[in-house]
């Protein structure tokens, strides 16, 4: 019996163990080995030590997308993950129109980044965009512009595209909340406590461990952004928009420069691991209440 | 006190409503917005972003249409997440199966081994997949897509079902034992048909995953047959410059088909977001 389960087991991984191979742990090696090497994809790898990982370090549009892309994973803690767990919050309290507004909320995050990155586009467009044309119509029209195509501009309007959709925050911390006793609430009730007290000092605490969740998700998918820069502004003006995402994919439709762009997904794999530590650390996943 | 309470109440009201209204607006509006414009000529686009349609002004539609077929990407899009889902329900069901319910030496390890694929982002090893996917022959090809989509939904699936099998009492599958049924037996009659709210959520994430990939999709497919639906509004964004009305048209055409699909699937949608989101 046992011998013949062995057998099966085998059958039943492969797929499983096969795709990895081949999605992950082959192109994974590829990536490392030839993160040291000079490589076009014509002509073999020719091994060149650290060098693509000197060189980035000292390329100027390396800081800059390491600095956006550090900047949106801060952001995406600070403001993303607080306002899904706001819009969560408010939720709870079962208000006329909360499923609805739980409904529409989700629309944004759902429909492919590249088709709401073009929304973006044409809200910020200075001919037919209406966010111009908003400020115009409240007596700010001095502040209208090329909202896109101003350096000064253009990173912060493309993070609208993904700041205040938190939806999937908000759906973790209201399946979190659902299972949270309400006699807890209840009690605090009679005691006197006001809605925020409940909130905050109740709820809040409770948790932790949900929001750290949502706040690793919301790092990974920052990390993972791509259409909603090279949709707008590839990275430009200059390298007002770069990320490391973004740098990465130039490098290789644009120069073909395979071995320095791996070495930038080494190092996206890197910090992007890193950050998740933090974030572990941060809201003590992995600590109990 | 009992003033003050009570106007603290409704200022709380107040600000929920605030809140949700927000919501509403940001989530909404975009859409309506670009529903509207679809109707219209250039030239009230132009004149006016924020007027309504004067009249049903369909152009936009035809001119879409006539440029790209998306009845055609619609199609390859729904073939390659189909597929996509299909294998990985199948395969990821299998390897969760025996990585819950079976012992053998080296379980864990194979089990970390592939669940740390988890942390290794999407789209950190673009050219290396895209030479794998060369050598294996398949640029170009449907199958690239769905092989890549499939594999990107590894980490998921399995902690999704892996987690489901352990849920499911030993007493079960025993007495199934003791009535000499095997592994495949035990597997396909008793496993299988308990674990679909785990393949049902696993299906929904990998579908809208694959139905909404744009990286891999640009870089791994060339000829019109295996474009998939995200990638037309790049390439309408390249191609109509400043017939807005067509650009217009040629978004509300590839967003409508998830619009419908998430009207009638939301509660399992937002289900399976939260159940694949926790995984971590």
């Amino acid at each position: 019996m046992k011998e013949k389960n062995r057998a099966w087991i085998a059958l039943f991984l492969a797929p499983a163990l096969l795709m990895f191979c081949l999605v992950y742990l082959g192109p994974m090696v590829l990536a490392l080995v030839s993160s040291f090497t000079k490589w076009d994809g014509m002509q073999r790898m020719r091994f060149i030590g650290i060098e693509n990982y000197e060189t980035i370090f000292r390329d100027p549009v390396f800081h800059a997308s390491l600095l956006h892309t550090m900047v949106w994973a801060l952001l995406a803690v600070f403001v993303h993950v607080p306002f899904g767990v706001l819009v969560a919050l408010v939720l709870k309290r079962r208000r006329k129109g909360w499923r609805f507004t739980r409904s529409v909320f989700m629309l944004p995050n759902i429909i492919s980044r590249s088709a709401l990155a073009l929304m973006f586009v044409f809200i910020f467009k200075p001919d037919v965009g209406i966010l111009n044309g908003l400020l115009e119509g409240i007596g700010l029209g001095h502040l209208a512009r090329n909202w896109l195509m101003d350096p000064k501009t253009s990173f912060l309007s493309i993070t609208n595209i993904w700041l205040w959709y938190a939806a999937v925050i908000t759906l973790i911390v209201l399946a979190e909340l659902s299972s949270i006793s309400e006699e807890i609430e209840d009690a605090a009730r009679i005691d006197g406590a006001t809605e925020r007290q409940i909130d905050f000092q109740i709820y809040l605490p409770l948790l932790r461990r949900a929001i750290g969740t949502g706040a690793i998700v919301a790092v990974t998918a920052v990390f993972k952004e791509f259409e909603s820069i090279y949709m707008t502004t590839n990275g430009g003006p200059g390298d007002s928009s770069m990320t490391i995402s973004v740098m990465m994919v130039n490098k290789i439709i644009q120069s073909n420069q395979y071995g320095y762009a791996n070495t930038l997904g080494i190092l996206l794999l890197v910090i992007g691991i890193v950050v998740m530590l933090i974030c572990n650390k941060l809201f003590r996943m992995d600590k109990a209440d | 006190m009992n003033i003050l309470k009570a106007r603290k109440q409704i200022g709380q009201r107040i600000f929920d409503y605030v809140i949700m209204g927000i919501v509403i607006i940001i989530s909404v509006f975009p859409f309506l917005w670009v529903l509207m414009s679809s109707f219209k000529t250039n030239n009230q686009i132009l004149s006016s972003s924020f007027s309504l349609p004067t009249s049903f002004f369909t152009d936009g539609y035809q001119i879409a249409m006539e440029r790209v077929n998306i009845f055609s990407r619609f199609l390859t899009s729904l073939i390659v997440a189909g597929s996509s889902t299909l294998i990985s329900v199948i395969i990821y069901s299998m390897a969760g199966y025996v990585l819950a319910r079976t012992n053998f030496k080296g379980k864990n390890t194979i089990f970390m081994v592939l669940i740390s694929s988890m942390l290794i982002p999407a789209n950190a090893m673009v050219q290396p997949v895209y030479f794998v996917i060369n050598k294996l022959g398949l640029y170009d090809t449907k199958a690239a897509l769905i092989l890549v989509y499939t594999g990107f939904g590894m980490a998921m699936c399995l902690f999704l079902m892996r987690n489901f099998y352990l849920s499911i009492p030993q007493e079960l599958e025993d007495a199934a034992y003791v009535d000499g049924a095997g592994f495949l037996k035990r597997y396909t009659m008793i496993m299988l048909p308990l674990g679909k709210s785990a393949m049902a959520s696993s299906a929904i994430l990998t579908f809208i995953f694959s139905w909404n990939e744009f990286m891999y999709a640009m870089l791994l497919t060339a000829r019109e047959k295996n474009r998939t639906l995200p990638l037309t509004i790049k390439y309408f964004t390249s191609t109509f410059n400043f017939n807005y009305s067509a650009m217009f048209a040629a978004l509300v055409l590839c967003i409508l088909p998830t619009m419908i699909v998430y009207i009638i699937l939301q509660e399992q949608i937002a289900e399976s977001m939260v159940a694949g989101a926790v995984k971590g």
